[in-house]
C-alpha cells in the first residue's frame, strides 16, 4: 500500500468504495447484481413463498381436523397439497438456502462479493418468474394436482389433461435453472473467492457445509431437470419415455425423481447444519470439537445421500437384493449425521453454554432433528416401510426432518444474523413466545400424526368417514398447525418491528470470531475496506485490533480503485493470493436473459414451439452479449494489491473463476448426460418386453462418423488455436478457430441428418424417443461448440485474446472437450446397443 | 491441476464407494434379467457380486494405505494446510 492511500481516513475510503460497489436506487434497483442485495432478494421472495405454503398448509389441516368434512371438494385439495409440498420444497427450502449463502458466504469467507455477480442475479430472476408461473396457475385454478412428486402415469396426458401437470413441469425446471446456477456459482466462489490466508482448513464450517450443498445442487438437481423435460417432451409430442404401451415405463420418473429427491433432502439438511456448526461453538464459547471430523461427514453425507434414493421406492417391487443395498445406505447415512451430533453435543458440554434467543431455537433443533432421524432409521428398514409407505407416519417423518432439520437452524440463523442485516437487536420476550408456540404446535401436530399413520390414514385423502380412529388425531393435528402459524406470525411481527423499534445493536454482538462480523453492521456494499491475510479459523478473536486495521485499509486491496470492482482470488486449497479478480457492476443482461427464459418457458406452455424457440434464442443472444463485455482488450501487468504483493488480473490467470465456473457447469453436465444414459439402459433392461423395436439403429456409420470428425476437427483446432496463441500468433490462431468452428458446423451436419434419416420416428416407442433425446442432447453441444468458437473467433479479432490473456479459449476448450467425450459415448451407446442385443 | 489432484485425492475413497454401489446395483439388475438365479446354492449372479464388491474393496484398501503412507510421512514435515488435506483424505478414504 503506498503512502498516499495511507493518508484517506476510514470515511474517505468508504466513500471512495461506495462509489464503485453502491447498487443504483429506483428502477435501476433491478440491475443490481451485489450478492447483499440479490442474497437479502431471495430470502425476502422465499420468505414470502413460505407465507403461501403455510396459508395452504392451514387449508390442507382445516381440511383434516373432521371426517366427511366439506371445506374442500378433492379437486382442490390434490391442488392444495400438491402445491404446498411444490412451493415449500422448490419455492421455499432451496431458494432460501441459496439466499443465505449468498448473503453470507463472501462476508464469511472475507471477499467482497460471488465469483459470478450477473449469474446470481440471472438466477433470482428464474426462481421469481418460475414461481409467479406456478403461484398464477394456482390464482385460476389450474394448478398442478398430482402431488409435489409427479408420478406418472398420473401425471401423464391420460390421467392429467389439463395444463397442470406442463405447469409443474416447466416451473420447476425454470426454478431449477436458479438452483444450478447458485450452485455453480457458490462452488467457484468458495474454492476461490476467499480472503488471503484462508486456506482449507482455516476456512469456516459454514463454507464447507455449503461446499459440498453446492456440489450437490450441482449434481443432485439435473436428473429432475432430464425427468422434467422427458415428461413434458411425453405430454406435449407423445414420446413414450413413461407410457407402457408405446414401450416406456412409468418407474423410471420414480428413478430420476428420486435420484434427485433424496439428495435433496441433505440439500436443505446440511444447510440448517452449517448455522448449528456456526451458531453452537460461539454460544458456547468453546472451539468446536472435532473439526475435521466434520468436515470428513459433511462430506460423506453429500455421497451416501446420492445412494439412498430407491429407498422411496421399496414398495414398487424392485429386486429384493437392490432393496438390502438401499437400506444399507440408508442406515449408514446415519454415521455421519451422528459424528456432527456428537461434536455439537461435545462442544457444549466442554464449554460454557449461554443461552440466548438463537440457542434456543437451536436446542429445538436438536430434538427434532434427532426425534426424525430415529423415524429415519426405521423407515429405511424395508419391513416396516412397507408397513407404512404412503401413510401419515411417512408425513411426519418427513416434517420432522425437514422442519427439524432446516426451519428451526434457520430461526436461530435469522435471530443470530438480523443484528448484522439491520444493525438493530430482535425481541428476546416475542422470540421465546414464537419459539415455544413453533416448538409446542409443531410436536402436537407432528408427533401424533405418526399414530395417525400407524392407524393406518393414507396421505392425500381429501376427507375419510367416521369411525376409523382417525378423528382425534387428526383434530389434535389440526389444532397444533394452527398453534404454530401463531408462532411464526409472531416471528413475522418480531421481523418488521425491530428494524423500527429493536436497539441498535453492537459491533459484534453475539462475540463470534468469523469474518462476517469485520465489517460494519448493516454491511456496506463492498464488505471491507480491506481484505484481511489471516492466520487462524477465528479472525476475530486471534487477531487483536484486526476490524480496525482492515477499516483503515492496511491489509489487502485497501486502495480504491475508481471504477472497478475487485476482490482477492486465491489458491483453493493454501488460500494464497493468487490474482485478483474484477467484477462485473450493475446490468439490465440478467433480467433481459430471465425474461427471455420467461418467454421460452411460457411459450411452450401455450404450445407455441415455435415462439417458444425464438426466446430460447434470445437468451442465448443475450448470453453471449453478456460474455462478450467480459474481459480486457490491453494486456495488463501486475497489480498492486497492498502489503507489497503484486499478482496479475484473473484474465491472465491459469485457474481464473471462468475456468472453474465452466468445470463446475460441466460436471452437473456430466450428471445429466449420466441420467440421460441411466434413462436409456433403464428402458432397455428393465421393462418386461422385447426392445429395441425391429426399426432399430442399425445404420447410419457414415453420419455418425461425420458427426466424430467434426467434433474431433473442432475440440483439436481449438486447442491448437490456444498452442499458437500462446506462441506469441493471435493471427494465425484465428485460422484454427474458422477450422473449430467449421468442425462443429459438420459435426452438426453429420448429427441432424442421421436423426432424421436412421432413427424411427420418436413418438412411435421409447427407443425411438430416447435415441432422439440422445441425438439431440449431443447436437446442442456440437452446435453450441461451433458458435462458441466462431464467437471466440470475434474475440481475438476485436483484441479480447492475446498471449497473455488467452482463458476465453482455454474455457471454450473445456467445453470442446466434454462435447467430443459425450459424442463419443452416444454414438457408442446407440450403435453399440444393437449389436450387444443382437448377440444377447 | 494440482489442487484439482489434491481434492481427487481426498474423494478418492468416496468415489470408489459410490463405484462399487453402482456397478452392484447395475449387475443386480443385468443379472436378474439374464442369469438363472438358483436359491439352494450360489449362484453366478451371486458370485460375480462377491467378486465386484472384493475389487472395489481391494482398491479401497489400497487407497486407505496410500493416504496412510503420505499422513505418517508428511505428518511433521509439511506445512498444515498440507497436513490437514491428508488428515482429511485419511478420514474420508478409511
Amino acid at each position: 500500500m503506498s503512502g498516499a492511500d495511507r493518508r484517506l481516513s476510514p470515511e474517505e475510503l468508504h466513500r471512495a468504495f461506495d462509489r464503485d460497489w453502491r447498487s443504483p436506487p429506483g428502477l435501476r434497483s433491478l440491475t443490481a447484481v451485489n450478492h447483499t442485495v440479490i442474497g437479502k432478494r431471495f430470502m425476502m421472495t422465499g420468505f414470502l413463498y413460505f407465507l403461501v405454503g403455510g396459508i395452504l398448509a392451514m387449508l390442507i389441516r382445516a381440511q383434516l381436523a373432521i371426517p366427511d368434512s366439506r371445506f374442500m371438494n378433492h379437486e382442490i385439495y390434490h391442488q392444495v397439497f400438491t402445491m404446498h409440498g411444490t412451493v415449500m420444497m422448490f419455492l421455499f427450502a432451496i431458494p432460501v438456502i441459496e439466499g443465505v449463502a449468498f448473503y453470507l458466504i463472501p462476508k464469511l469467507l472475507g471477499a467482497r462479493d460471488l465469483a459470478y455477480p450477473r449469474l446470481s442475479a440471472f438466477g433470482y430472476f428464474c426462481y421469481l418468474f418460475g414461481g409467479l408461473l406456478l403461484l398464477g396457475s394456482l390464482l385460476v385454478g389450474a394448478a398442478p394436482d398430482s402431488g409435489w412428486f409427479m408420478y406418472t402415469p398420473l401425471s401423464g396426458a391420460r390421467y392429467s389433461p389439463g395444463s397442470g401437470a406442463d405447469v409443474w413441469l416447466l416451473g420447476i425446471t425454470f426454478v431449477e435453472i436458479s438452483a444450478v446456477s447458485a450452485g455453480v456459482e457458490l462452488t467457484a466462489s468458495i474454492l476461490k473467492v476467499r480472503t488471503a490466508g484462508m486456506s482449507l482448513r482455516r476456512m469456516p464450517l459454514f463454507g464447507w457445509y455449503m461446499l459440498v450443498t453446492a456440489m450437490m445442487i450441482v449434481v443432485g438437481f439435473p436428473p429432475l431437470i432430464l425427468a422434467s423435460i422427458l415428461l413434458e417432451l411425453e405430454r406435449a409430442f407423445g414420446w413414450p419415455f413413461f407410457d407402457v404401451a408405446g414401450g416406456g415405463d412409468p418407474v423410471l420418473w420414480q428413478h430420476l425423481f428420486w435420484l434427485f429427491g433424496h439428495p435433496e433432502v441433505y440439500i436443505i439438511f446440511l444447510p440448517g447444519a452449517a448455522i448449528v456448526s456456526t451458531l453452537i461453538p460461539v454460544f458456547a464459547r468453546h472451539p468446536i470439537v472435532g473439526h475435521d471430523w466434520i468436515v470428513a461427514s459433511v462430506i460423506a453425507t453429500g455421497f451416501i445421500s446420492f445412494a439412498l434414493w430407491a429407498h422411496h421406492m421399496y414398495a414398487v417391487g424392485i429386486p429384493h437384493l437392490a432393496m438390502v443395498f438401499f437400506s444399507a445406505a440408508s442406515l449408514l447415512v446415519a454415521i455421519p449425521t451422528t459424528i456432527q451430533f456428537y461434536a455439537w453435543i461435545a462442544t457444549l458440554w466442554a464449554g460454557r453454554p449461554a443461552l440466548r434467543l438463537p440457542m434456543l431455537y437451536l436446542f429445538g433443533f436438536l430434538v427434532i432433528f434427532v426425534l426424525g432421524g430415529l423415524t429415519g432409521v426405521m423407515v429405511a428398514v424395508v419391513p416396516f416401510d412397507w408397513q407404512v409407505h404412503d401413510t401419515h407416519f411417512v408425513v411426519a417423518h418427513l416434517h420432522y426432518v425437514l422442519i427439524g432439520g432446516l426451519v428451526f437452524p434457520l430461526l436461530a440463523g435469522a435471530y443470530y444474523w438480523m443484528p448484522h442485516v439491520t444493525g438493530r437487536m430482535p425481541s428476546e420476550l416475542l422470540g421465546q413466545w414464537g419459539f415455544w408456540l413453533i416448538f409446542i404446535g409443531f410436536n402436537v401436530t407432528f408427533f401424533v400424526m405418526h399414530l395417525t399413520g400407524l392407524l393406518g390414514m393414507p396421505r392425500r385423502v381429501y376427507t375419510y368417514p367416521e369411525g376409523l380412529g382417525w378423528e382425534w388425531p387428526n383434530l389434535i393435528s389440526s389444532i397444533g398447525g394452527f398453534i404454530m402459524s401463531a408462532g411464526f406470525a409472531l416471528f413475522i411481527v418480531d421481523l418488521l418491528l425491530h428494524g423500527r423499534y429493536g436497539r441498535r445493536s453492537q459491533p459484534n454482538p453475539w462475540g463470534a470470531g468469523t469474518l462476517e462480523w469485520a465489517m460494519a453492521i448493516p454491511p456496506p456494499s463492498y464488505n471491507v475496506i480491506s481484505q484481511p491475510w489471516i492466520g487462524s479459523r477465528h479472525p476475530l478473536q486471534d487477531q487483536p485490533n484486526l476490524e480496525q486495521e482492515m477499516a483503515r485499509g492496511e491489509h489487502l486491496l485497501g486502495t480504491p480503485s475508481p471504477g472497478h470492482r475487485e476482490t482477492l482470488g486465491v489458491s483453493a486449497i493454501s488460500g494464497d493470493p493468487e490474482y485478483v479478480i474484477r467484477l462485473p457492476g450493475p446490468s439490465w443482461l440478467p433480467l433481459l436473459s430471465g425474461l427471455a427464459m420467461a418467454i421460452f418457458f411460457l411459450a411452450f406452455l401455450a404450445k407455441l414451439y415455435w415462439f417458444s424457440l425464438a426466446g430460447l434464442l434470445l437468451a442465448l443472444a443475450v448470453m453471449l452479449r453478456w460474455a462478450w463485455i467480459n474481459g480486457l482488450r490491453v494486456d495488463s501487468g501486475p497489480v498492486d494489491a497492498g502489503m507489497e504483493l503484486h499478482i496479475p488480473l484473473h484474465v491472465s490467470a491459469a485457474e481464473a473463476p471462468g475456468w472453474w465456473g465452466m468445470i463446475v457447469l460441466l460436471v452437473s453436465n456430466g450428471a445429466f448426460f449420466a441420467s440421460l444414459l441411466f434413462g436409456y439402459f433403464y428402458l432397455w433392461i428393465v421393462p418386461m418386453r422385447t426392445w429395441p423395436t425391429p426399426q432399430q439403429v442399425d445404420g447410419g456409420l457414415h453420419w455418425s462418423a461425420l458427426t466424430l470428425l467434426g467434433v474431433c476437427v473442432g475440440a483439436f483446432s481449438l486447442r491448437r488455436a490456444i498452442i499458437i496463441n500462446r506462441h506469441g500468433s493471435t493471427k494465425r490462431a484465428e485460422g484454427w478457430l474458422i477450422t473449430s468452428a467449421l468442425g462443429g458446423l459438420a459435426g452438426l451436419v453429420g448429427v441432424i441428418t442421421l436423426a432424421l434419416t436412421e432413427v424411427p420416428a420418436a413418438a412411435g416407442n421409447a427407443y425411438a424417443a430416447i435415441t432422439t433425446v440422445l441425438l439431440a442432447y449431443a447436437g446442442f453441444h456440437v452446435l453450441l461448440g461451433g458458435i462458441l468458437s466462431a464467437f471466440a473467433l470475434l474475440r481475438c479479432r476485436h483484441g479480447y485474446v492475446s498471449p497473455q490473456r488467452d482463458l476465453d479459449l482455454r474455457v471454450i476448450s473445456l467445453w470442446w472437450t466434454y462435447t467430443l467425450t459425450v459424442g463419443l459415448l452416444s454414438l457408442a451407446v446407440m450403435h453399440g446397443l444393437p449389436l450387444a442385443m443382437g448377440a444377447s | 491441476m494440482a489442487t484439482i489432484r489434491t481434492l481427487l485425492f481426498m474423494l478418492a475413497g468416496w468415489v470408489i464407494w459410490s463405484s462399487c454401489f453402482v456397478a452392484l446395483y447395475a449387475a443386480v439388475y443385468l443379472g436378474c434379467k439374464y442369469m438363472e438365479v438358483p436359491l439352494d446354492r450360489i449362484s453366478t449372479l451371486n458370485t460375480v457380486l462377491v467378486v465386484v464388491w472384493l475389487a472395489h474393496a481391494a482398491v479401497l484398501v489400497w487407497v486407505t494405505m496410500q493416504s496412510w503412507r503420505h499422513w505418517r510421512a508428511h505428518e511433521r514435515n509439511r506445512p498444515p494446510e498440507s497436513r490437514f488435506t491428508r488428515t482429511l483424505a485419511l478420514l474420508l478414504n478409511a
